[in-house]
């Protein structure tokens, strides 16, 4: 027995949906015989007697391909295919073939410039219509696998979106509650005044600030970067920032104990966390200061009258080391001299040539800014700050706490 | 990310990019975690390439102390930049002894 060759386009070869053909031509015999061929190659058939016709028929249903002749009273084949080329686009291609004659060389560029994308040329045989059902077969299959690849796009895309909001939501929301936690400005009270800088380099911020007023006198100050940045730095910042806190209610705060406590918490923790910190206790009767420097950037002295300058004792951050150390380091502020503490953010800060802010930019604005009131003399560092990142985003969460004997 | 290779009992942890970061560090802690395996007593970092390290890759250095046997000694070289700037500040440069040169840190803590 011979092999069956199939015919292209044929449901022979293919197990796929039939394609869906509107034939519109009005003369009869030729309607007729383009329909038997096209239903003869596995293709389901509709006719329209003219241009107006087609045009309601494809407004009625989905077809896949419109066969239609030039020549036809009222609207010819072009100006068919004109109009179904200006409809808005939808997600399924209507393949056009326009049917007509071999020497007719301007209506072939008229019909390719209206938007045809075969033609076929009388007299038609069945080879010229497997030609062009075969063409069409192909677009409308790339088409649709297309339009199947964009929707799927599309869903995804639209749940990236949606989880994209919700985490942003979220973490809104954590940094309203991050920002709680933070003291409330002093600006003008006595005898201590406080104020901060907090730019979290994400919505939330591994950096951490708190003043507590512990007695008439004295209070209770710190301030923490936790390693890294984003959630699990913030997340273990509020930590450090609720132990911290628990020291408050000590009769006298045993600061190298807590820290140590802390250093042991933390360094038990799996995972390379660790924190730097500063945690003190300012008894503004006599303007002595008593804090542990744990790994945190070296505090800077900004006396009222004289040069600002660092203290560089201190012990190694918490959480890194097991069994550390934390010295305390004592020193007096006289009325209206300031503390200034600050997270490796602001020192590490780079401007857009890659120059970092450093330690010594941060001393001599301190140094220009120290006849400033309080709340001036913190925007003017944050002005300075600004100024040097170029920018109001920056790679390292940025913070601040300033502490002034009034 | 980084090259390991031995210097008498010294095993010599080179690192290879200029930055180490908060993006870098993962990589690193991960080669440092599939090649020190048999908790040597003496490692030194090959820092001088480092132009950049941040609280992050500070952590990822000072994790090989956990990876070490209980008397390991850890060194670094790093000439006198950012990297033992950071050391000093952090008070770590007791615990990580920073050297001039490769030569220094290995006769130092070779036995």
């Amino acid at each position: 027995m011979p092999p069956v060759t199939p015919r292209l386009g044929s449901p022979l070869g293919s197990s796929r949906k039939p394609l869906e053909v509107l034939v519109a031509d009005d003369d009869v015999l030729l309607r007729e015989f383009i329909s038997l061929q096209v239903e003869e190659l596995g293709c389901r058939v509709s006719t329209a007697e003219d241009g107006q016709q087609a045009c309601d028929a494809l407004d009625a249903g989905a077809f896949d391909v419109l066969i239609t002749d030039w020549q036809m009273p009222g609207m010819d084949g072009t100006q068919l295919i004109e109009r179904l080329r200006a409809r808005p686009p939808s997600d399924s291609y209507l393949y056009i073939i326009l049917v007509t004659s071999r020497a007719a060389e301007r209506t072939i560029r008229e019909g390719l410039q209206a938007g045809a994308d075969d033609f076929m040329y009388k007299p038609l045989d069945q080879l010229q219509l497997e030609l062009a059902l075969a063409s069409a077969r192909r677009i409308v299959d790339l088409q649709q696998r297309l339009s199947r690849r964009n929707m799927h796009l599309s869903r995804a895309h639209s749940r990236v979106r949606d989880a994209y909001r919700r985490i942003r939501s979220d973490l809104q929301a954590a940094a309203v509650t991050q920002r709680e936690l933070l003291p409330h400005p002093s600006l003008t009270g006595a005898p201590l005044r406080h104020t901060s800088i907090f730019i979290p380099s994400m919505e939330i911020s591994g950096d951490t600030l708190g003043v507590d007023q512990l007695d008439e006198g004295r209070w209770m100050f710190f301030h923490v970067d936790v390693s890294g940045h984003g959630v699990p730095a913030a997340l273990s910042s509020v930590s450090a920032h609720h132990q911290l806190s628990m020291l408050r209610p000590m009769q006298n705060i045993d600061l190298p104990r807590g820290i140590a406590s802390l250093n042991d918490q933390l360094y038990r923790r799996p995972g390379d966390v660790y924190a730097t910190m500063i945690c003190g206790v300012a008894d503004m009767r006599s303007g002595r200061i008593e804090f542990v420097r744990a790994g945190h950037p070296l505090p800077l002295v900004v006396p009222a009258r004289g040069e600002p300058h660092f203290l560089e004792a201190g012990g190694p951050p918490v959480g890194l080391l097991p069994q550390a150390n934390f010295p305390v380091t004592e020193v007096s502020l006289a009325p209206g001299d300031r503390l200034l503490l600050y997270s490796d953010g602001v020192t590490e800060c780079t401007s857009p040539e890659g120059e970092e802010f450093g330690e010594d930019r941060l001393a001599l604005a301190a140094g220009d800014l120290r006849a400033e009131a309080l709340e001036a003399f913190v925007n003017g560092l944050r002005a300075r700050l600004l100024a040097h990142r170029g920018s109001t985003t920056f790679e390292d969460d940025v913070s601040v706490l300033v502490i002034e004997r009034a | 990310m980084a090259e390991f290779s031995k210097s008498g009992d010294v095993l010599v942890v080179q690192l290879t990019e200029p930055r180490l970061d908060a993006a870098r560090a993962p990589a690193l802690k991960a080669a440092l975690t599939q090649n020190v395996q048999d908790k040597p007593d003496r490692i030194v970092v090959d820092a001088q390439g480092l132009d950049f390290m941040d609280s992050t890759g500070l952590g990822v250095i000072v994790s090989l102390l956990k990876m070490m046997g209980a008397n390991g000694k850890l060194g670094i070289v790093c000439g006198e930049g950012s990297v033992r700037k950071l050391l000093k500040i952090t008070k770590l440069d007791q615990i990580v002894r920073p050297f001039g040169t490769l030569d220094d840190a290995v006769s130092a803590l070779g036995r």
